[in-house]
């Protein structure tokens, strides 16, 4: 979780400290919709998942992000 | 779903006619995002440069120059066009539209139909269609021109528009055929989610104020006035991505298409992503699926004519037809899928008006 948290941070250049799996979508100004598709496309690369296009508006948490990774 | 059939129409060719300016989305939103979020959005949009018109010039003034290099090399006489249609939602004026003008600056007959559709990116089907009938009840040529001057209501402050909008004028020549192709249509509306995409002022409802020229901040740092494009990046997203999915979906299966049949799948170019993870969801390898958002960016209505000109003259089969799947959504909310025919003996080509 922490070294995904890491990735999330770097893409959002923000401190690994300022966030957490429970950090929820548009509850920070760097996580707006065009973010949330750069997370989507940036997860899929980095751990060469599926994120199918009508699961991803579902996803409101960093949590939520790391269940398709785990999966 | 109701499915529309058009039979005896064919399209005898399709220009697009982009503005004059190239923009670089890296040096045009310098100053939006910082620089590891812009490289971001440019990988995960795939849209790294747009066209838009210079001040003064309109998609109108794009579509007419497209019609006319059209009509030219399809050895198109104007008297012998039976209608005009503008598909926009970027009319010169609101009143009045714009079809009148092409029709003049043509030399299309005085006796002959000119209207505009109001519609945004799922227009093209709309036109198409409504074209279709017409060419079978007049049994004579048809114009279909589609093109908006984004631009015009773009903030160049607004994180969500800015980096994907773009600008260009089509035309599209629809004539009768004796050909057995058979097009399908099928649309779909939602008025519940026009908030989620739209101009705020300058129509009926809230004619324009001295302070909706004023821009405004917003929480995500955006800055736009109120004669501007609102668009709830993530409201749309999910329209698309679960409505627009489902519906083109249910679509094929009605018709028994499956994605062997199709050659190609030719959706509304919202961003690269979007169209990408699209063609996953219907199962169409990336190949079939036709694109010219990383070129051009998105332009409304008008990417689906602009992409076929694009990829057409690349893309023919054996048998000279291209079996394809248009689809195009947006602002309404509202949705058109249609599966047509794209001929080889058509006329296909992308030109540029000049100037910088």
């Amino acid at each position: 979780m922490r070294e995904f948290i890491e990735f999330i941070a770097k893409i959002l250049g923000m401190e690994v400290e300022d966030l957490s799996q429970d950090t929820e979508y548009e509850s920070i100004p760097q996580w707006d919709s065009l973010m949330h598709l750069v997370l989507v496309a940036e997860i899929e690369d980095k751990y060469h998942v599926e994120i199918p296009i009508d699961e991803v508006p579902n996803i409101k948490t960093l949590g939520n992000f790391y269940g398709y990774i785990m999966r | 779903m109701d499915i529309l059939d058009i039979r005896g129409v064919k399209i005898s060719g399709i220009v697009a006619c982009l503005p004059e300016r190239v923009v670089e989305n890296r040096a045009d939103c310098e100053d939006l995002f910082p620089e590891d979020a812009l490289n971001n959005i440019i990988k995960a949009t795939g849209i790294n440069k747009r066209y838009v018109v210079n001040r003064g010039t309109t998609s109108l003034d794009l579509s007419i120059q497209a019609a006319s290099h059209l009509l030219e090399k399809t050895k198109t006489k104007a008297e012998d066009i039976g209608a005009t249609i503008c598909v926009t939602f970027t009319p010169d004026n609101i009143m009045p539209s714009d079809a009148p003008l092409a029709q003049t600056r043509l030399g299309i007959p005085k006796d002959s139909m000119g209207f505009d559709i109001g519609m945004a990116c799922s227009g093209y089907g709309y036109g198409l269609y409504i074209a279709s009938t017409i060419v079978r009840g007049l049994n004579k040529k048809v114009l279909l021109l589609d093109g908006d001057t984004q631009s015009a209501y773009v903030s160049k402050t607004d994180k969500s528009t800015v980096p994907v909008m773009s600008d260009v004028g089509t035309a599209t020549l629809l004539e009768p055929s004796d050909d057995k192709n058979r097009w399908k249509f099928s649309f779909y509306t939602d008025g519940s989610g026009r908030e989620v995409l739209k101009i705020p002022a300058g129509g009926a409802k809230h004619p324009t104020q001295i302070d909706d020229l004023d821009y405004r901040e917003y929480d995500d740092g955006s800055k736009r006035r109120e004669v501007d494009i609102y668009m709830d990046g993530f409201e749309v997203y999910k329209f698309v991505a679960q409505d627009a999915s489902k519906f083109i979906d249910r679509f094929m299966e009605e018709l028994d298409l499956t994605p062997d049949q199709i050659h190609a799948f030719i959706p509304h170019q919202a961003n690269m992503y979007m169209i990408k993870q699209l063609g996953k969801k219907l199962k169409f390898d990336d190949d079939k699926v036709w694109k010219s958002g990383d070129e051009f960016g998105n332009p409304g209505s008008a990417s689906i004519p602009l992409t076929i000109a694009y990829n057409a003259n690349k893309h023919f089969t054996n048998s000279g037809e291209i079996e394809s799947l248009i689809s195009g959504f947006g602002a309404g909310l509202s949705i058109s899928v249609a599966k047509i025919n794209i001929s080889r003996d058509g006329f296909y080509n992308i030109i540029q008006k000049e100037g910088n």
